[in-house]
This record gives C-alpha cells, sequence and structure tokens, in this order.
C-alpha cells in the first residue's frame, strides 16, 4: 500500500531538487499559441457584449442572448470531446492488438478528453440553463437537446467511474475504458445527431449549418469564441496529458526507490 | 446607470474570472515544465 | 472443441449455460420475482391515474396513463429486471473458476455469442411471461401487431446486448455489482428513448412511411451497432 502515497512525498522532493539545479537552457517560455489563447479569449469576452449588438426576438431586449457565445462553444466542444476520446480508445485498442505494446500515452489522451468533455457538458447544461430560464421562462423544459446533454453527462460519468473502479490496475483500467468509449460511441452518437432530430425541439438549428441566419456582428464574436475554446480544450488537454504522464513516472520512481529499499 | 455601463460591470465578471484561469494555467504549465526537465535529468544520472 | 467453428462454440456454450441454469434456476428466478415485484408495485401505484384526462394546445383531451406510457413502464420494468438478473454471467464463470477454461479452449467471439444468446434466452423468457400479466393487469393494448412483435423481440436483443457487454466490463472491477447498473444505464436510455418512439408506430391511427423508417430504423440500427462494437472489442476485455 505504501506505493500509492509516495508519489506525494516524492513530488515534493522533486520540486526541491528541480529549484536548486535550473539550468537556462529549462527555462519556460510561454509558447505563442497559449498566449494566443488568452488574448482570443479576452477578445470574445469584450466582443460578446460590445461587438455584437442585443439579438433580435431574444429576451431582455435581447441582451439575454450574449450567453452563446459560451453555451454554444461548450456544447460543440462536449460532442467533439467524444470523438477525440474515441479516436484515441479506438487507436489504443489497435495498438494494444497489432504492437503488443502497452500505448499508455494513447489512454491518458482518451482519459483527458473524456473529462475535458464532461467539463464543458457540464459548463453547457449550466450556461444552457440559465439561458432557457430567462428565455423560455423556465431553467429546464425537457427539451431533447437538455435531455441528450443529461444523457451525455452520464456516459461521461459512467466512464469515469469506470476507470475509477480500476485505479488500482492500470492496463486493465486502460483496456476495459477504451471498450466503453468504443462501445458507448453508439448512444453517444445518437445522443448528439438523432435524439434532437426525432423529437420536436425549441433550440435554433440553424444558427450554425446556415450562415445567412446570423448577423454579422455575431460571426466575428462567435467564429472566434469557437477558436479560443478549441485552443483552451487542446490546452486543458495537453496539461491532463502530461500530469498524468508525470504521476505515472512519479509512481515508478516510487516503487523502483522501495524495490532497492528492501534489498 | 447607463445601459452601457450595467454592461461594463457583467462584462467585467467573465473577464476576471478568465484572467485568473489564464494564469493559473500558465502557473501550472511552468511548474510542470519544470518538473518534466528535471524527471529528464534524473534519466540521465 | 477447440478446433470448432466459433458458432458451434457458442451453440455449446449455450447449451451448457442454460443446462445450468435449469437446474439451479438462480438468473430466471431472481428476474422472474423482480418483475413481479415490481409488475404489481408499477400497477398499484398507477391505479389513481386510470381515469385522469389532460387536455392538449389543441383542446383534444387524452387519457395521462395511456398505452405508449405503459409501454415506457413495462420497458423500465424490463430494463431493471435484466440488470437484477444479467449482471452475474460473467461474475459467476469467474468464482467458479470456469473462466479460465473458457479462455482456454474458446475465442472471444464464441464467449460473448453464447452469453449474447443466453441472455437473450432468459430475457426473453421473462418477457413471455411478464407482457400478458402485464397487459391483463393495465389494460395494455397490442395495437398494430406487425410492429407491437418486432419491437419487443429487437428491443430484447438490444437490451441484452448491451446487459452482456456491460456486465463483461463490470466483472473485470472490483465492485461489480455497483458500477454494473452505473456504467449501463446511460447506455439504456438512449435505447429506451427509441423504443418509446418506435412504439408510438403501435398505436397511432395513420402513420406515414418516412416515420417508420426513421423510428423503427433507429431502433434496429442501435442494437445492430452495439453488438458489433462489442463483438468487435470484447476480446479485449475478456482476455487477460
Amino acid at each position: 500500500m505504501a506505493t500509492l502515497h509516495s508519489p506525494v512525498v516524492n513530488k515534493e522532493d522533486n520540486q526541491k531538487i528541480s529549484t536548486e539545479r535550473l539550468t537556462p537552457q529549462t527555462a519556460y517560455h510561454v509558447p505563442l499559441w497559449k498566449a494566443l489563447t488568452g488574448l482570443i479569449m479576452s477578445y470574445v469576452i469584450v466582443g460578446a457584449f460590445f461587438i455584437a449588438h442585443g439579438a433580435i426576438g431574444f429576451a431582455e431586449k435581447g441582451v439575454a442572448a450574449r450567453i452563446i457565445f459560451f453555451h454554444v462553444p461548450c456544447a460543440v466542444l462536449s460532442s467533439i470531446a467524444y470523438f477525440v476520446g474515441f479516436f484515441y480508445a479506438a487507436r489504443y485498442l489497435l495498438k494494444l492488438k497489432s504492437e503488443k505494446i502497452k500505448p499508455f500515452l494513447d489512454d491518458y489522451r482518451s482519459a483527458a478528453a473524456m473529462e475535458l468533455g464532461f467539463l464543458f457538458c457540464l459548463l453547457a447544461t449550466i450556461t444552457g440553463s440559465i439561458f432557457a430560464g430567462v428565455q423560455w421562462g423556465s431553467f429546464w423544459n425537457w427539451d431533447p437537446r437538455e435531455t441528450s446533454i443529461v444523457v451525455m453527462l452520464l456516459l461521461y460519468a459512467s466512464y469515469l467511474l469506470l476507470r475509477a473502479a480500476n485505479s488500482l490496475k492500470p492496463e486493465l483500467r486502460a483496456r476495459l475504458s477504451a471498450v466503453y468509449a468504443v462501445v458507448a460511441l453508439v448512444p453517444a452518437q445518437f445522443l448528439i445527431w438523432a435524439v434532437p432530430r426525432i423529437l420536436a425541439t425549441m433550440h435554433p438549428t440553424t444558427t450554425l449549418t446556415d450562415p445567412r441566419m446570423t448577423s454579422l456582428s455575431y460571426k466575428m464574436v462567435l467564429y472566434p469564441a469557437f477558436i479560443a475554446f478549441v485552443l483552451l480544450f487542446i490546452w486543458l488537454m495537453q496539461l491532463r496529458v502530461r500530469m498524468m504522464m508525470l504521476w505515472e513516472q512519479h509512481r515508478h520512481n516510487a516503487q523502483q526507490t522501495m524495490e532497492t529499499d528492501y534489498r | 446607470m447607463t445601459h452601457r455601463m450595467i454592461l461594463m460591470l457583467v462584462m467585467a465578471v467573465p473577464l476576471v474570472v478568465w484572467f485568473g484561469l489564464f494564469f493559473y494555467l500558465l502557473i501550472i504549465d511552468r511548474a510542470m515544465h519544470r518538473l518534466e526537465n528535471n524527471q529528464e535529468g534524473n534519466d540521465s544520472i | 472443441m477447440s478446433g470448432s467453428l466459433w458458432y458451434q462454440q457458442a451453440v455449446a456454450l449455450w447449451r451448457k449455460d442454460l443446462r445450468a441454469e435449469l437446474r439451479t434456476r438462480v438468473a430466471l428466478g431472481s428476474m422472474g420475482v423482480f418483475a413481479l415485484a415490481s409488475l404489481m408495485l408499477i400497477a398499484l401505484s398507477m391505479l389513481s391515474l386510470k381515469d385522469e384526462v389532460f387536455v392538449d394546445a389543441l383542446g383534444h383531451s387524452h387519457l395521462a396513463w395511456d398505452n405508449p406510457a405503459k409501454m415506457a413502464l413495462l420497458w423500465v420494468l424490463f430494463c431493471f429486471a435484466a440488470f437484477a438478473g444479467l449482471s452475474h454471467s460473467f461474475v459467476h464463470e469467474e468464482s467458479t473458476g470456469t473462466a479460465q477454461n473458457l479462455r482456454l479452449f474458446m475465442s472471444a467471439h464464441a464467449v460473448y455469442a453464447g452469453k449474447l444468446f443466453f441472455n437473450f434466452t432468459v430475457l426473453g423468457a421473462i418477457m413471455l411471461v411478464i407482457t400478458p400479466i402485464y397487459m391483463l393487469l393495465t389494460g395494455m393494448q397490442v395495437g398494430g401487431i406487425m410492429v407491437f412483435v418486432p419491437i419487443m423481440v429487437w428491443g430484447g436483443m438490444s437490451l441484452a446486448a448491451v446487459a452482456t457487454t456491460v456486465a463483461a466490463l463490470a466483472s473485470r472491477a472490483h465492485t461489480s455489482g455497483a458500477l454494473f447498473g452505473a456504467i449501463g444505464l446511460p447506455m439504456l436510455i438512449v435505447l429506451l428513448v427509441l423504443i418509446m418512439q418506435a412504439a408510438k408506430l403501435c398505436y397511432s391511427a395513420h402513420i406515414d412511411t418516412i416515420s417508420i423508417v426513421k423510428d423503427t430504423g433507429g431502433l434496429l440500427s442501435y442494437g445492430i451497432l452495439i453488438i458489433t462494437l462489442s463483438a468487435l472489442s470484447f476480446h479485449f476485455v475478456w482476455e487477460d
């Protein structure tokens, strides 16, 4: 059981060492695209209030519609995240089959995408519920898209639950969660594409598919908002994967130290 | 208060939250950068 | 046995499981009791709704406790019954130690197919008994028999497919019992929505062709896709 707790101790040790011998070549520079993420997102926040005009036909003289610059990218990312998670899960299984190696990196990427999917799904649900409360007069209407995003949230949650239940065996956890990600693609697809179309919805369906329906001042903010949120997604995912790799490395180191101690 | 000022105040909330998040992420990025470099140093020794 | 084709192996596994089941009747018994008990609960709790009428936006009045609503609760019942009875199909093999033998002598595909058809058989037996009793107690009508029977059969098949896959996934974890419901039910909500949508076809007077294709097609493709993806990836769950 000692191996479970040792990485924490190890981490502190490592930080102590790292401050001691920080050579110039390891100095940290802010990557350009990360700075750009900060800039574009700031532009979107300012633009949502001062570039876009109040939308016609929305509550509070159109002011309420400004939330769509945050709600729509979150909702789109919450379904894109599943594709990313599925892609890496499938790649993990294919590599496992053909090369007989353990491609943990793909497992981490898949898990990170799923975690972020859960996060963005939650954000989309919250912003959507606020918007619905102002626009439709009730915070929850059982609109098909509302239903499907909640079930999507449950799907993500059960993926994370499956991972948590097998956390003591990383190899088994990787395989099982990859299989779940592959099989649950079917309900996820139905939730993203079919359910909002089979049942009658109150959501406008042409905002993204038909550019003529959206005014120029909205496009000028909405499209950068997508770029900003996608960049943020990539950044968060990269951080999460790196964190998992560091964690694994520490676990490995700690195990080795313990083995040498016993000898 | 004019409509514009109210908009300004409401805008300040997400802007402050975003700046906080942005610099928090940068700090994590930097800390992880250090740890990663340190790890590579450990391996070579 | 290892020399034979995969479907022969699957049939052999199905026959073995069926014989074992008929000896102990654990799965059938637990599912049957569970289903009957919840059937009574549903029928009793919906007693007050029987004559409730609501008026829609167009001014037509409908029965609140109508046929589609009855069908929905019937399927909720089947889902929980399936989860009560079918969760043990793989845990059982692990605990009796026969899992290793199966891994040695059978291909993963054969195991998946055998388990899937066994689960479908058990679920089908339960459905055959429960559905008439439910219809008797709640007064649910069959509607169009040409739609009703395929929906019941294919809905049962899809339900068995989800339950089999989730049982396999959960059997490898320590806390399989709690995990089984938690990871299975989100997948079943989508299936229930599709079954509900298809079930409306039984009870509406005039149906256009496009909605038949859309609604039955959704249910059909859900089952097919789940079975295909599970069969493709089962090997990774099953083998060590």
